[in-house]
């Protein structure tokens, strides 16, 4: 590859955005031509630039001046297409701002007069009208007023409206009830057939048992080596596996293995007593727990909980305002955060009772305690057991012997001293 | 784009102003970096913002969903703020340069308390913050929104092509372009290479720059 074709490449390559063939390709002349690795840190470093530059402040008081134009241009919009009398009223304050306002008044007082000269014979009922119009230019400002009053009103019913939009909400809560008279209705058929399948389940998962044996065994000196890949060959032809191992030495030399041991719950019982014909039980004992109430409780749970978000997603999409999304939202969460610890639970319940555990220890005999020994022995093994306990003794006394040694030399030094002078 | 999101943006067609508003909340901050970035005043930038949400509001009904609200959102704002800038450069084609010092002795001033490393370190950050910035606004609209949208918005390729209505090979080509023409008013790349490849070099050449 060239420097030239290189550098086109880089741009690309520094967003990560590059397919893996030129990647390759690339990489291999960066690592032959410093140049272009340097061209290429450069470019990281300018693109990191850029991005400091991202946090940019919102002037104060932004988001209040820009809903207030927004009302302002949305009333703007609704006022002036309203009816021919704001298209007057405008006009008219358009003709009062340009340069013919003197025409425009003059025109605007005959036109006054012949309004009121038509008007007045006509009886009192009219009055209103007259009222309304009495001056050429007070008119303007009647003319503007009302406009205002207008815009108070149009604004009135733009803040009505969400009030006025919740009746369709309570429209959708009402029919939502009505449907859950059917819903009710099927849903006492749905817990029927609920039963019956969970009865079903129960039959064919049988019973959910969380299973824990421990196995203590015993198996002649130096064949700790051969009983552990037995232990293996039969764990792993069961399905199973060592979760854990430990192996530890005492300081009498006795071997000793730990295992942690996970295999498939239906082959617990086989196992098991194929790992006891591995050397001489020491103790066994199996605890069995049934969870199967408690399994079927989580996924019923389970099951409530999800139809609860199905129906929750179904509000979100009725929800008229605001106020309701945000409570859908909240409500939506808790569900949520339910249907996941429900889930961790239910994988639990699920990974136990799939796989059983096993503790199995093996140990080599005591190599100083041969099995089923004589009256020689067991003095043999009196006299040990108390010349141990001596040397015990002695050994930590020892420290103290030292100390009180010492201080009987000084004492018997000087002692033999004061005896010669 | 989250179902809260979808559903405001259905109410706020029928016109719901309160659901309008929390549209705005969402996004006021972005659109307005992405107005000061390209017009490097915070004035303009401002009013550009403002206007491109009061021309969001009255278009709302016409938002059909062929993309997301986001695209849509970052579309009106990145062409009302080319269409600005060339208007601009057509009006005002020489001093142009000027306008964004002004800006510039703001930001400076409020950035500095900011920065926690020694003074001098800080003057060479501001000094390449600056420069970087100065040089994102003599860049040509095309790529002044290239750099603003990719490299300090850092929106993907996909979402720059749709938002500024072009495939995606042409934005990697032009981004390209855009970023080359930017490290050479960068002068070489000194300032940048003093930087960042050897931290350690003081007195910035600051004047190397302008």
């Amino acid at each position: 590859m060239k420097c030239v074709e290189a550098r086109q490449l880089l741009s690309e390559y520094a967003d990560g955005e590059l397919d893996p063939i030129h990647a390759a390709k690339l990489e291999e002349h960066l690592s032959d031509c410093t140049e272009c690795a340097m061209e290429l840190q450069l470019l990281r470093a300018q693109i990191r630039c850029c991005a400091e530059l991202s946090d940019v402040k919102l002037p104060d008081g932004f988001h209040e001046e820009l809903m207030a134009r927004i009302k302002a241009s949305t009333q703007h919009s609704s006022a002036g297409s309203k009816t021919g009398m704001n298209w007057f009223s405008s006009w008219i304050e358009k003709a009062a701002q340009s340069r013919y306002r003197a025409v425009a008044g003059v025109a605007m007082v005959l036109l006054l007069a012949f309004v009121l000269s038509r008007a007045y014979p006509l009886v009192g009922g009219i009055g209103e009208t007259t009222k309304s119009r009495p001056e050429g230019v007070p008119q303007v400002t009647m003319q503007s007023a009302e406009k205002k009053l207008e815009l108070q009103d149009s604004y009135g019913r733009g803040a009505l409206q969400p009030a006025g939009s919740l009746a369709p909400g309570k429209e959708a809560q009402s029919q939502s009830q009505s449907h859950s008279q059917p819903q009710q209705f099927s849903s006492v058929n749905l817990d029927t057939a609920n039963v019956r399948a969970l009865s079903g389940q129960r039959l064919e998962i049988s019973q959910k048992l969380i299973k824990r044996g421990s196995l203590s065994l015993e198996v002649p000196e130096g064949s700790l080596d051969k009983a552990a890949q037995n232990v293996q060959s039969i764990v792993q032809a069961a399905g199973g596996y060592i979760e854990n191992s430990s192996s530890s030495s005492e300081t009498d030399k006795r071997g000793r293995l730990y295992f942690g041991l996970r295999v498939p719950e239906d082959r617990f019982d086989s196992v098991f007593e194929q790992l006891s014909r591995i050397g001489r039980v020491v103790s066994r004992s199996v605890n069995v727990s049934d969870v199967t109430e408690q399994f079927i409780d989580v996924q019923a749970q389970l099951r409530n909980k999800e139809t609860q978000e199905q129906r929750l997603l179904e509000i979100m999409g009725k929800a008229n305002t605001v106020g309701e999304i945000l409570q859908v939202e909240n409500e939506l969460n808790r569900v949520r955060t339910d249907i996941d610890s429900l889930k961790q639970r239910l994988k639990y319940l699920e990974n136990a009772t799939a796989m059983s555990t096993i503790a199995l220890t093996i140990a080599e005999p005591n190599a100083l305690l041969p099995v089923g020994g004589g009256l020689l022995d067991s003095v043999v093994q009196a006299f040990m057991r108390a010349a141990r306990g001596v040397l015990i003794l002695a050994a930590s006394l020892l420290p103290y012997a030292a100390a009180i040694a010492i201080v009987w030399w000084i004492i018997a030094k000087l002692l033999g001293r004061a005896a010669k002078s | 784009m989250s179902i809260e999101e979808t559903r405001l943006v259905e109410l706020a067609k029928r016109g719901d102003a309160d659901a309008f508003g929390l549209l705005v909340k969402d996004y006021e901050r972005k659109v307005y970096a992405i107005a000061y970035r390209m017009l490097g005043d915070g004035e303009d930038a401002k009013d550009l913002a403002q206007e491109a949400f009061v021309r969001l509001y009255v278009s709302m009904k016409s938002f059909q969903g062929e993309c997301s609200f986001s695209t849509w959102v970052y579309r009106i704002v990145s062409n009302l703020c080319i269409d600005r800038l060339r208007r601009k450069g057509k009006e005002l084609a020489r001093c142009s340069l000027d306008a964004p010092v002004q800006g510039d002795e703001d930001e400076f001033q409020r950035q500095v308390p900011d920065m926690s490393p020694g003074p001098e370190e800080i003057a060479e950050r501001v000094e390449l913050q600056e420069a970087v910035r100065e040089g994102i606004l003599s860049l040509p609209p095309e790529y002044r929104a290239m750099i603003v949208l990719r490299d300090v918005n850092g929106l993907s390729y996909e979402e720059i092509g749709e938002i500024l209505g072009l495939n995606v090979g042409t934005v990697k080509s032009r981004l390209w372009r855009a970023r080359q023409e930017l490290s050479r008013r960068l002068s070489s790349s000194e300032l940048l290479r003093a930087a960042f490849v050897n931290p350690a070099v003081k007195g910035g050449p600051a004047d190397e720059v302008r």
